[in-house]
């Protein structure tokens, strides 16, 4: 496939090169000029061309320039910032540039409509869809990173196709806290889904007042996604065709396992003598070893999949006259996981995407009926890893004892029958997890739907009307075989079996929309927006079934039928299946009134009334207003002098409130569960069904809502080369819905209540430089947030949030690992923490002296140990000793790119950062695990005698006090984990500006470089730790294992024609 | 403008205040039914009864520490502690340590769960119409609950001595109840059981009676609970319940005719080793078991003589674990051949303590001729037995076994029979071996010696109806109806010392031991057991050795801290704020957990 695109794309170069040689240069004589602005001042650096030739000047710091060219020749006049101009050349001419207002006419995406930009009173973040593509990611969020000041972008792990977490202004929510995603007005939508050259443009929007619109679910902001639409006037269709191919390589950061002999030397410096009698469990490997025929496992570096292929292939028409306008796009990509293998991660998927809008009535250039669909339908297929916790894939990996044998010498894999042979017998039931993972085959796909289909009267200018009916279904199935197998004396299925599922869910949105413009006494304008909307779960189903002795033995041949005997004769047989009965989940109601004078005042008002099912009757419907005003400051007249400098100044404030009801269903009754089962019959197969209640139920649970104000400003210096915006907000979530701890003693799960608020206040800081010297553009973009998290009240018993304990390991027990606390950051970590550890025995025994309290006592003390903090000075260590020893949020992220265009060349860099959090990693569980691996990074974190380290111990067991400190967490396994990322080097190379006379719009083709450099003190694989414990979603920051970020290298091309 | 607004929101007011427009976002609960609409029928009120039989299953499943028959057995001075060093849990409960802060977190919650239904069911069926229920079954099925909560706590109560006392739905943060009122909650509950359950359920093997909580089983549960509380607690009464009401009660019981409960003819008959797959008298074939030649055969589960007993189902979930706990160990060195009939898929946790064969062999009034002890005691490895223990000149039952001796850590060639997991061939022709004979009883259970044992946990025998009527009256009665089936001579008359032994031969290794121990001598017990258990020969990782006591912790200095209660979960201490206190010996600095490494080999 990809040698055959090769292939054609070489031949269009050479076709091009021709074309380019071809074209004619005409001597003429030398005409100067000036260009000057409407203020009469020079315009320096603008270009003077000769169109479709490559002739053409730059004005000097006069804004002075000489051409060669025939007088009454056309010229095109162009600077950024300026209207472009075309003019007739003659002898001293001077030419006037306008400024451009186009970048203010711009509109951009708001909700049920859409705005100039230059009228938004909120603060919104628009990113073009050309924007996304050029990054060639396979998931459009992975493009946003460099560009989005506010908006905190953590990748959840480097698996193929693993989603991204979003936070738009600080952790705002003990619950669900990503942003609605809304894709061509339907909300509730996956960006996973979405090919990114699809993407007309993302608007994210940051304040509540912007998001009020959508009421409800706006609590953490909402992405409002558009895709590509055919657009009235391209009656000749534009065809577009993608593609590229690359390679990727785990980002370890140098993170490897260690070798048998190392390994066997660092459990005997820790004390550990379990392997005094290493030559009798290990008869055979020991002798391997001594010959240097092999020396332990690394089983992380052993799952690696070297140069992991990734490719993309897209391929989109769009087009529209009067009547009908289309726009129609199929991508297939595919990218395998770094890690994984032999058996390594993968994500393949196929998109195919059509958007139609038919105009039913057209009058005087306006559509007065139209009818139009965007539906996008994906097919996926992936083979994952867990990623998070203790326990997980790529935590079993890097802990797996490296004195099992992977491969027999002879390249088979190292079976349980080896290890019988062998008399290995070193660890307990030790599974060799390659074996394992090529035990296993199994297919799944999954299908997704997504769109809508919308009606649009607009029986007179000022009145449109419109109603869409929005639609989401998935649908997946999977087959899964498993081989009889025995990986150890207990890890053994003495049969084959076979699972097969399938599933399939549906939801729905019905909204209709009335939106009203009028400009009145020529400077009044007001629109206002009226509107209702229901969102409800559809029908849906599930079925999947498991059996057991298939007929061939085969995975090819393998289902449920191809089974002997009836369902009842299959000791291993399960079935299973749900369904969903239709309900309605979300029943709203919204206006919006817009009013602006002189396109200098701005003022917004928004409410919506939003019913949830969620919640008992009288506690479901939620009221959500907002304000917001802006005032365009260099619109003034007494502004006009700043002119020169300061071409444009809003200054915006607002002020909202929106809402958050993602809980689970049915808190506010006290459900009956019927999972019991107990048996009164004598011969024993007659179980009968046992109900008890499951939860303790909350009939008061309402909405969880934040509040929002935020100030900011817009500006743009130096006729809008210099772009500046500039945004503070203070956000406050509360009536969180909180699920208290649940006490043993209360004999059932507890209920949620409203019972937590945060505040997140920050600021944002925007920068971005446009500019071209002789031929050469260029842009030039930096932005900086801050923002501080601080949780106001938890109306618990306890006054605080419990996260949970035992991160680090089992026997880390005794207090939870995290909590969200008021006055501290939400799932800051919590544990005992160091000053230091002692580095000789004068140290030890000055400690001594001063009275300080050894957690070992002082006899025990010896170099190497921690120096805890013995924080309120009583002499033992326990739970009021710990305190906040790390904060998983980082103070400040920041973005940067950087845009070269110099005749068909283009080179960009981008890259973001995060700065001040900290992560708590161990890619080792010490207390009562004492004979787990150990990684590089963690050897060299050893104090190893006087002066080696003054931040981790000395090597013991793990039951010691240095790890596990009387069962408390403790600041020896948090690090900082500041980063700068250089996300993506692409470098391209159009020969259409070249080569003007190919027949194309567009023939680039580029390379490109992602996540190769990362900038960091933290000594674990990926700084970027999408992970927390697994369980509460408000924590974060927690490596025991990460699937690392791949770095890629890709080519590609990019047609347009 | 402010008029535009002002009216939006009127018109919200007015269409959200609609009741038709709110009823849109009615769901219903096609999934679960809620408490608003159940229990509203008989058929619901007996499914909230079964409820609280079937969380006894989430004993059995998790953590081996969960099971309280399993820790007494441990901790008492029939068995040593571990098979294996990786299993903590044993080694730990052998020496009345902790081997993690949480190791009872999810025993606490599945006890608390058990309270919970127990008081939902109580209250909700008390409330229901009683002409809602056929006949007197409202009263019978309260009568079953009352009996389920006050097992619970009894458990609970031998487990943590006290907690907090749940017994309402309505639950808040609070501290430990005293001593008393738990058990005067308990002996309230066994007495609504007694009055509430009709007497008319005795033993039956009727289909839906069968394993259900009788009147006789509270009767017997008030004997045993009474006689721990006056014994450990040294009262003369428990919560105004008297010795003779307790006696009155015993009988009434032991009264074969109105209870239908009763002895089996042969002890060894109630243990699933003597089933008839593993000794081929299903197949009219001799598999030369041990079993066959002594003619047994298997009375199966729900025998007439227990009591009381957790009991599992052929067709569904939940398993009894002890057999994999106590099964030996499964590794390459131990296969299955080498072990028949007895399944190698456990983890070999049931070394029985050599000094107690030896007090049992050589005693007189029983000695090997008592049917119950090789009815009890496994013999293994005839060369090992020659050299370890000279004294024994006893039957060897498994010759050839040679164990694991990598991982073993206190064996003593010794292993209890009860319990035990059984493997059995599929056919007379020995074509098939199952590792677990429950699969050829019924195809749809595992045949797995871990996850397939479905014989039922007994808590409560006949037999012990018996034993504490004769403590309670100082008769004889029962100890030789005992003695008798054991095949030996009766006793004249009543000693204290003749009960206490009989109760122990009668009872090895079944997890009475030691909660008698602890009622007979409240403060020394600790001090038995250490003295019963120590210097007995073993063997650490294939090395020979002595039984050893760990610096510092021995068993009576744990004892004298614990009195022989659990550690109460760290998690739920934590969780409780303050509220909740910790047992003695399982505070902070009273060195409680067992890690690697603290074993004195």
């Amino acid at each position: 496939m990809f040698k055959q695109l090769l292939k054609v794309t070489s031949i269009f170069m050479v076709l091009s090169a021709l074309w380019g040689g071809l074209e004619a240069s005409a001597q003429n004589r030398a005409i100067s000029g000036q260009v000057i602005d409407a203020g009469k001042q020079p315009v320096i650096g603008a270009a003077v061309l000769i169109p479709g030739t490559n002739t053409g000047a730059t004005t000097d710091l006069d804004g002075k320039f000489s051409i060669q060219v025939a007088p009454g020749t056309q010229l095109e006049v162009s600077c950024i910032g300026y209207a472009t101009l075309r003019v007739s050349a003659a002898e001293g001419m001077i030419i006037t540039l306008q400024e451009d207002n186009e970048m203010l006419e711009e509109t951009v995406v708001i909700g049920y409509g859409t705005q100039k930009k230059k009228l938004l009173t909120g603060s919104t973040i628009n990113i073009t869809g050309d924007d996304i593509q050029k990054q060639n990611t396979t998931n459009a969020v992975g493009a946003l990173y460099s560009s989005v000041p506010g908006v905190n972008i953590v990748q959840s792990s480097g698996v193929p196709g693993a989603s991204y977490n979003i936070t738009i202004r600080g952790l705002g929510t003990n619950g669900n806290s990503s942003p609605l995603i809304v894709i061509d007005g339907v909300a509730g939508g996956n960006l996973d889904d979405l090919n990114p050259a699809d993407i007309e443009a993302i608007d994210i929007l940051k304040d509540a007042a912007s998001a009020a619109i959508y009421g409800a679910r706006a609590a953490n902001g909402v992405v409002l996604v558009t895709t590509r639409q055919g657009k009235v006037g391209e009656k000749k269709a534009t065809v577009t065709f993608d593609a590229y191919m690359g390679f990727q390589q785990p980002n370890t950061n140098g993170v490897h396992g260690v070798t048998a002999s190392e390994y066997l030397d660092l459990v005997k410096r820790a004390g550990l003598d379990d392997y005094d009698n290493i030559e009798q469990t290990m008869p055979v490997q020991m002798d391997w070893i001594r010959k240097g025929l092999w020396n332990g496992t690394d089983w992380f570096t052993e799952s690696i999949n070297k140069n992991a292929p990734t490719n993309n292939l897209a391929v989109g028409i769009t087009g529209g006259g009067d009547a009908v306008r289309y726009s129609f796009s199929f991508t297939k990509s595919y990218s395998e996981g770094t890690l994984g293998a032999p058996k390594p991660t993968y994500y393949d998927r196929t998109t195919v995407r059509a958007n139609t809008d038919f105009s039913i009535l057209r009058k005087n250039n306006r559509d007065v009926i139209k009818l139009g669909e965007n539906v996008t339908v994906s097919l996926t297929d992936s083979r994952g890893m867990s990623t998070t916790g203790r326990g997980s894939d790529v935590s079993n990996l890097l802990t797996k004892t490296p004195l099992l044998p992977a491969w027999d010498l002879d390249g088979t894999l190292y079976t349980y029958k080896k290890q019988l042979r062998d008399g290995w017998d070193a660890r307990d039931n030790e599974v060799n997890l390659l074996e394992q993972q090529c035990l296993k085959e199994s297919q799944g796909k999954g299908v997704r739907v997504q769109g809508n289909v919308y009606l649009e009267v607009s029986p007179i200018k000022e009145l449109k009307l419109r109603t869409a009916f929005g639609f989401r279904a998935n649908s997946s199935f999977s087959r899964e075989y498993t081989p009889e197998y025995q990986l150890t004396a207990s890890t053994f299925q003495e049969y084959d079996s076979v699972k097969q599922s399938a599933s399939v869910s549906t939801n729905w949105t019905w909204e209709l929309t009335a939106n009203y413009k009028k400009t009145f006494a020529t400077d009044h304008t007001v629109e206002a927006l009226v509107g209702t909307s229901i969102e409800a779960t559809g029908w849906g189903m599930s079925v999947n079934g498991t059996r057991s002795n298939t007929k061939f033995g085969t995975w090819e041949s393998a289902n449920l039928s191809s089974v002997d005997g009836a369902l009842t004769s299959d000791e291993h047989a399960s079935m299973g299946g749900s369904n969903t009965v239709p309900y309605n989940n979300l029943l709203s109601f919204f206006g919006r009134v817009n009013y602006s004078y002189k396109d200098k005042y701005m003022f917004t008002a928004i409410v919506r009334a939003d019913g949830s099912c969620n919640f008992a009757k009288g506690h479901r419907w939620g009221i959500f207003p907002s304000v917001s005003a802006g005032w365009v400051i260099s619109s003034e007249p007494w502004m006009q002098s700043t002119k020169q400098w300061l071409s444009f100044l809003k200054l915006r404030g607002s002020w909202g409130q929106n809402g958050n009801c993602r809980i689970s269903n049915f808190q506010y009754t006290g459900t009956i569960s019927m999972n019991g089962q107990y048996d009164f019959s004598y011969d024993q197969v007659n179980p009968v069904t046992a109900a008890y209640p499951d939860n303790i139920p909350n009939p008061n649970l309402s909405w969880e809502t934040s509040e929002q104000l935020a100030i900011g400003f817009d500006a743009r210096f130096f006729r809008s080369k210099l772009g500046v915006i500039f945004d503070w907000y203070q956000k406050d979530t509360k009536d969180w819905l909180v699920t208290p701890p649940n006490m043993g003693i209360l004999g059932a799960s507890a209920s949620s209540i409203n019972g937590g608020a945060v505040r997140n206040s920050g600021v944002e800081l925007s920068f971005t430089w446009n500019d071209k010297v002789g031929d050469l553009r260029y842009s030039v973009g930096l932005n900086g947030s801050y923002n501080k998290n601080n949780v106001l009240y938890i109306n618990t018993a306890e006054g605080y949030l419990k996260g949970q304990a035992k991160i680090i390991s089992e026997n880390v027990a005794k207090l939870e690992g995290y909590r969200a606390e008021p006055g501290m950051p939400i799932g800051y970590f919590l544990g005992m923490a160091s000053e230091g550890i002692f580095q000789n025995q004068k140290q030890i025994d000055d400690y001594n002296a001063k009275g300080y309290a050894f957690m070992n006592g002082y006899d025990a003390a010896q170099p190497g140990d921690v120096i805890w903090i013995d924080q309120n000075k009583d002499g033992v260590y326990d739970e009021n000793d710990c305190v906040e020893i790390g904060n998983p949020h980082p103070d400040f992220t920041l973005g940067f790119s950087i845009s070269l265009q110099w005749k068909g060349i283009d080179f960009s860099v981008n890259g973001s950062g995060a700065f001040g959090q900290q992560v708590m990693q161990s890619y080792r569980q010490f207390a009562l695990q004492d004979l787990q691996s150990f990684t590089n990074n963690l050897v060299n974190r050893y104090w190893t005698g006087e002066g080696s380290t003054n931040s981790f111990p000395r090597y013991s067991s793990g039951s010691h006090n240095n790890f596990k400190c009387n069962s408390y967490n403790s600041d020896i396994f948090i690090q900082n984990a500041d980063y700068l990322k250089i996300r993506n080097i692409t470098l391209g190379f159009d020969f259409k500006q070249v080569f003007k006379k190919i027949p194309f719009q567009q023939l680039r083709i580029f390379v490109t470089g992602q996540n190769l450099f990362t900038i960091t003190g933290y000594d674990g694989m990926d700084p970027e730790v999408g992970t927390g414990s697994g369980v509460d979603s408000w924590s974060s920051g927690i490596d025991t294992g990460f699937y690392p970020s791949p770095k890629v290298y890709m080519a590609g091309v990019s047609i347009k024609f | 403008m402010k008029k535009i607004l002002y009216t939006i929101a009127v018109c919200f007011l007015v269409l959200v205040s609609c009741e038709k427009l709110d009823s849109l976002l009615d769901t219903k609960n096609y999934s679960k039914a809620d408490t608003s609409s159940f229990p509203r029928t008989e058929k619901d009120a007996e499914q909230l009864v079964n409820s609280a039989y079937s969380t006894m299953h989430s004993l059995y499943t998790g953590s081996i520490f969960k099971i309280n028959l399993f820790r007494r057995m441990i901790a008492s001075d029939d068995i040593y502690g571990a098979g294996s060093k990786s299993s903590k849990e044993t080694t730990a409960d052998d020496r009345l340590l902790a081997p993690s802060s949480d190791e009872d977190n999810s025993v606490w919650k599945s006890f608390y769960n058990g309270l919970f239904r127990c008081n939902f069911a109580l209250e909700s069926i008390s409330e229901m119409d009683d002409n809602l229920f056929t006949g007197d079954n409202k009263t019978w099925y309260l009568g079953q609950v009352h009996f389920m909560r006050a097992f619970y706590l009894w458990e609970m109560a031998e487990r943590w001595e006290t907690f907090p006392l749940t017994l309402s739905t309505q639950v808040e943060n609070m501290p430990k109840a005293s001593v008393d009122e738990v058990y005067a909650a308990i002996a309230a509950d066994l007495k609504d059981a007694i009055s509430m359950i009709p007497a008319k359920y005795g033993y039956s093997k009727d289909n839906n009676l069968a394993g259900r909580a009788t009147k006789y089983a509270a009767e017997a549960l008030m004997g045993r609970v009474w006689l721990f509380y006056t014994g450990f607690y040294k009262k003369a009464d428990m919560a105004g319940v008297t010795k003779s009401q307790v006696i009155s009660w015993l009988e009434d019981c032991a009264n074969t005719n109105v209870s239908k409960f009763d002895l089996e003819k042969d002890q060894r008959e109630l243990w699933m080793y003597s089933n008839e797959y593993s000794s081929g008298f299903a197949y009219g074939v001799d598999f030369g078991t041990w079993a066959h030649k002594e003619n047994l055969h298997w009375v199966g589960n729900h025998s007439k003589e227990t009591v009381w007993g957790v009991h599992f189902s052929y067709t569904g979930s939940g398993y009894n674990r002890l057999a994999e706990w106590l099964g030996f160990r499964n590794s390459a060195q131990t296969p299955n051949a080498q072990s028949y009939p007895y399944s190698a898929g456990g983890n070999g946790n049931a070394s029985v303590n050599p000094l107690f064969v030896k007090e049992w062999y050589e005693d007189k009034d029983y000695g090997p001729r008592d049917k119950r002890f090789y009815g009890t005691i496994l013999v293994t490895n005839k060369s090992k037995i020659a050299i370890a223990y000279p004294w024994y000149k006893g039957d060897i039952e498994l010759p050839d076994f040679k164990g694991h001796d990598s991982k073993e850590i206190e064996r003593t060639w010794f292993y209890t029979k009860k319990y035990q997991a059984m493997a059995a061939y599929s056919d007379g022709a020995k074509t098939t071996l199952k590792k677990n004979f429950f699969n050829i009883v019924n195809g749809s259970i595992s045949n797995s010696a871990k996850s397939g044992n479905k014989n039922d946990a007994i808590y409560i025998r006949f037999a012990d109806v018996l034993l504490m009527l004769d403590e309670l009256k100082e008769t004889t009665t029962g100890m030789n109806r005992l003695r008798e089936r054991a095949g030996l001579d009766p006793y004249e008359s009543y000693t204290f010392e003749r009960l206490q032994k009989e109760r122990r031969y009668e009872f090895a290794t079944e997890g009475m031991r030691f909660n008698d121990l602890r009622r007979w001598y409240p403060e020394t017990a600790g001090q038995i057991i250490e003295k019963n258990q120590d210097g007995g020969y073993l063997e650490y990782l294939g090395k020979p050795n002595t039984y050893k006591e760990l610096e510092g912790r021995s068993f009576s200095q744990r004892y004298a801290l614990t009195r022989g209660f659990w550690m109460i979960p760290q998690e739920q201490i934590n969780l409780q704020q303050g509220v909740l206190e910790q047992n003695e010996g399982f505070k902070d600095g009273q060195s409680y957990l067992f890690v690697d490494g603290d074993l004195p080999y």
